[in-house]
């Protein structure tokens, strides 16, 4: 007895060092590129660093007028450029987060409904999601193209309208750029919502139906709420995914247009222009609002293994 | 046959998680007469999405069907090419360094993966079946990592790969991720519901630490390891963010996915727009190729649990 405790803890203590040897390099490397980078991008929010001070070794400052710049509207110097992409970003994220749950909702309830070709249908959607944004980008080019010819403006002729110059007009390039990722970018979302469906068990909702309700309202009475969760936590990851969008502006529009983006504007700055401390402001506040959001999406999530469990 | 359809239904709730007698009890319900419109609809629209999704790629695939020497009439859109032909995957095949960028892309994704995936089943392990102090502190750390956006730390990794001095090769897209939190709590999640007394039998043997994690946890682990790489595989393969960042510092490294975002060769008249079609149809059909191959991983619990 006595033997086996003694054991044990010599067991903890190698194990501890065991532990120890294992975590060495994995903990140290993220401490570099996560900890370190994330301190330094706090600090550097306070600077006026730049990358060619970074370069020639030139005079950094601590001063506040990178934060200054964005909210005092009183300052000469007031960014507005920063708030026309900050608005640009918020329209991008409800159009996005409204269309695609519901794109998502209903194709994963379809899907669910019928009763042959289930998988048929997931694979079929869910394709999309794997292709590059490069990829994307290049096929949105092309589909709204102004020439006549192209898919667009043949469905706006077919009709009966003009052809539109989609991606060169201030009224229609964000609106381009927001169909394709619409058509294309719910499948995960439809993943979830499909696996949230068919966890719900059927009893639930045989009882609905033996208290003869009709199908929809099984559906808005019964189904929805249950899935509660599932819509919550979808909701708030496209809310974050929203605003980090990139993609669709950097690579169809280069930010032309109307179409500068939060993050576009962040990466403008950081590499374009060189004003690295002005960027890293931007994105400390970028990272403000998504972990408002992360942190309601954690306590769900938490909250829906505690219910399986 | 028989048989067949057992594996079906094995598969099938496996994938699913509800019950086998709720599913067949709706199976029945189902055939009631007054659905049938309603199904109809469903595989209607269920089509139209999946042609709404698939067309515009399908557009592009005849555009890089198109003879070099076509002038598309400005009119007319084209379902099928005018003059059809495989040049153009020749030639996007022979221009701009492709097959250097090729090689890129295939270490970066090869190695990538392979570095990330050893990283994440150590830390894994260590944090599900190690007995030691601090471990919950340890696994805190990295789930807060979570909340911050890879894109808020891009401006100070930029500068501490130059400072490292990574930037100007290979390296400089490899190394600044491969502490992966993500694969870490996703094969977390997995190596929880390994039983330990599989392991402290395999320490009577006289095993140490390696071995376990090499011939018992990772052969168990299969499933989660299998999803793991495959989404980091096709993530890696479409990454054009960071290697673009990479290149603005100098940075001789090419990947497939930059030399299609900057293909204009000049080959005169319409060509260029058809070989980057082509380019970019030739950078998909790996991704559609992984998927094709292991579709229900895609699809699978694991993945949607990686989600959340």
């Amino acid at each position: 007895m006595e033997i086996s405790v003694k054991k044990r803890r010599i067991g903890k203590h190698r194990q501890a060092l065991k532990a120890t040897g294992l975590l060495a390099f994995p903990m140290s490397w993220w401490t570099i590129w996560f900890v370190i980078a994330f301190i330094a991008a706090l600090v550097m929010s306070f600077t006026n660093v730049t990358l060619a001070k970074l370069a020639n070794g030139g005079e950094i400052e601590f001063t506040l007028n990178n934060y200054i710049r964005m909210f005092d509207i009183a300052n000469p110097r007031f960014d507005q450029d920063y708030w026309s992409a900050m608005g640009v970003t918020i329209v991008w994220t409800l159009v996005m987060t409204v269309g695609n749950n519901l794109m998502a909702l209903l194709c994963a309830f379809l899907i669910y409904s019928i009763k042959k070709g289930q998988k048929l249908f997931l694979g079929l959607l869910f394709w999309p999601s794997l292709v590059s944004g490069v990829v994307g980008s290049d096929v949105t080019k092309m589909v709204f193209g102004s020439q006549n010819s192209s898919l667009a403006n043949q469905i706006v002729m077919a009709f009966g309208g003009e052809p539109i110059q989609w991606l060169t007009s201030e009224s229609y390039a964000l609106i381009s750029l927001m169909i394709m990722p619409f058509l294309l970018g719910f499948s995960t979302k439809m993943l979830i919502y499909y696996s949230s469906l068919i966890s719900i068990p059927n009893t639930y909702k045989e009882a609905a139906i033996m208290e003869s309700k009709s199908q929809s309202k099984v559906f808005f009475k019964i189904t929805l709420p249950l899935m509660k969760n599932a819509v919550i936590l979808n909701v708030i990851l496209s809310i974050i995914d929203g605003f980090k969008i990139l993609g669709p502006m950097q690579l169809v529009t280069q930010g032309g247009y109307g179409t500068t983006s939060e993050m576009l504007y962040i990466y403008n700055t950081a590499f374009q222009d060189g004003q690295i401390g002005r960027a890293c402001a931007y994105a400390t506040i970028l990272f403000l609002i998504i972990l408002i959001f992360t942190i309601i999406q954690r306590i769900i999530s938490g909250k829906e293994v505690k219910s399986i469990e | 046959m028989n048989n067949n359809n057992k594996q079906k239904v094995v598969r099938r709730i496996d994938f699913e998680t509800s019950n086998n007698i709720a599913l067949r009890v709706d199976k029945r319900k189902s055939k009631r007469a007054g659905s049938i419109g309603f199904k109809i609809f469903a595989y209607v629209f269920l089509t139209f999405i999946a042609f709404c999704q698939v067309f515009p790629f399908y557009l592009k695939l005849i555009d890089s069907f198109q003879a070099p020497e076509t002038i598309p009439n400005a009119d007319i859109l084209y379902l099928w090419p005018e003059n059809f032909t495989l040049a153009n995957y020749w030639t996007a095949m022979n221009v701009s360094g492709f097959w250097m960028a090729l090689g890129y892309t295939i270490c970066h994704t090869v190695c990538f993966t392979a570095i990330s995936l050893f990283i994440a089943i150590i830390v894994a392990y260590t944090l599900t079946k190690l007995e030691f102090k601090g471990k919950k502190i340890v696994s805190g750390l990295l789930l807060a990592t979570m909340m911050v956006p890879g894109e808020v730390l891009m401006i100070p990794n930029y500068i501490i790969a130059l400072k490292m001095g990574i930037n100007q090769n290979v390296f400089g897209l490899i190394l600044p991720g491969i502490v992966n939190v993500f694969g870490i709590f996703l094969l977390k999640q997995y190596m929880q519901t390994i039983p330990n007394s599989v392991l402290e039998s395999a320490e009577m043997d006289g095993c140490n630490e390696l071995k376990k994690i090499f011939k018992i946890i990772v052969p168990m682990s299969k499933p989660v390891i299998i999803t793991y790489v495959i989404l980091t595989v096709v993530s890696t393969w479409n990454e054009y963010l960071w290697p673009l960042i990479m290149q603005s510092s100098g940075s001789p490294v090419q990947t497939l996915q930059l030399i299609m975002y900057k293909f204009y060769p000049g080959l005169g008249n319409y060509a260029d727009g058809f070989v980057r079609s082509a380019g970019m149809i030739l950078i998909t059909i790996p991704i559609i190729t992984v998927y094709g191959v292991f579709q229900k991983y895609f699809l699978s619990q694991n993945n949607i649990a990686g989600m959340k």
